[in-house]
């Protein structure tokens, strides 16, 4: 089953790359891009089940893979990891 | 404001508990409109315009929105003023990247298919739970933003497929990228000092790292493997 996020956001996102060339693009083109409202129910439907994950990553603080040298220099971002 | 009796019914230290974190999120919903602005300034000197750059201005502006939603609360729920933090030191996040094109992929991704994408699962697990109208219309309000801020990176990458050696770059660092905002997301420091509140909005620390890890499995994960970047494929 295909997360309702993942049609609202990655594939939404098709539809509206589609209207790049279009300065005047606007807000709810994701929307109708995907005939979807936007209202949030409707959007994401909060009641729809997760669909369990098949690859699990790593619980936090553990590491699957050390880090390649690129890695490394990534700082852990600090201001943008809430909302 | 309003008397709200879902707020009445907690005990004062509850009360207290939740207004603590609600400040907190006035001063990271200040920080990621601040983070969406200059992100925006980058992507207009990159030539990016469009879908992209509209969602990336709106963002800017919204988040800022949220930050007064969430002082409201804040004030709310601890019957008393809070301060808006003092924003004047911020800075944007650099991630060392020489090339300025790698270093505006690597923060649109950390910010909008990353943690902006987290967010919204996020969002969504809470409201599942929510049962106060007043939070219940405030979480929604983020969400249905939230997505259009997600919307930015996955947008962009959609319009602007990256270049093969771009995508190396972000699939090598991309396992580290994803890691970081999980640890974050599961940092002792974002939960009540009491028992959660998933009526108030606030989940157990437990169903939160749920949350993440079914977005970033379920969504990040595939979604960036649409577009060719894929955790530890650093060689193609």
């Amino acid at each position: 089953m295909v997360d309702p996020l993942y049609r609202a956001l990655v594939l939404a996102a098709l539809g509206l790359a589609g209207c790049e060339s279009t300065p005047a693009t606007d807000a709810g083109a994701a929307e109708r891009d995907t005939g979807e409202e936007s209202d949030v129910p409707a959007d994401v439907p909060v009641d729809a089940p997760l669909g369990a994950p098949d690859t699990p990553i790593s619980d936090a603080g553990e590491e699957e893979d050390a880090p390649c040298p690129a890695d490394a220099e990534l700082p852990t971002p600090p201001c943008y990891l809430i909302l | 404001m309003k008397r709200d009796p879902w707020v009445e019914a907690l005990s004062p230290e509850q009360r207290e508990a939740v207004s603590l974190r609600w400040e907190a999120r006035v001063q990271s919903e200040l920080e990621v409109g601040m983070s969406f602005t200059n992100l925006s300034e980058r992507l207009e000197q990159a030539g990016i315009g469009g879908a992209v750059l509209k969602l990336a201005r709106e963002s800017a502006q919204q988040e800022r929105r949220h930050a007064e939603l969430c002082h409201e609360l804040a004030e709310l729920y601890g019957e008393r003023n809070v301060s808006l933090p003092d924003m004047s030191a911020w800075e944007p996040i650099r991630f060392g990247r020489s090339r300025p094109e790698l270093e505006l992929h690597v923060a649109l991704l950390g910010q909008t298919c990353i943690s902006e994408t987290i967010a919204s699962g996020w969002l969504r697990a809470c409201i599942r739970r929510i049962e106060s109208p007043r939070v219940r219309a405030a979480y929604a309000l983020h969400l249905r933003e939230e997505l259009n801020h997600a919307r930015v990176g996955w947008t962009f990458l959609a319009a602007h497929p990256p270049s093969a050696d771009i995508r190396r770059a972000l699939s090598a660092s991309l396992r580290t990228q994803v890691q970081a905002n999980v640890n974050a997301w599961a940092n002792e420091a974002n939960f009540l000092s009491g028992d959660a509140l998933p009526a108030h909005g606030f989940l157990s620390r437990e169903d939160s790292i749920d949350a993440v890890h079914a977005t970033v499995n379920d969504v990040i994960y595939p979604g960036l493997e649409l577009h060719g970047i894929t955790p530890g494929a650093n060689e193609s």
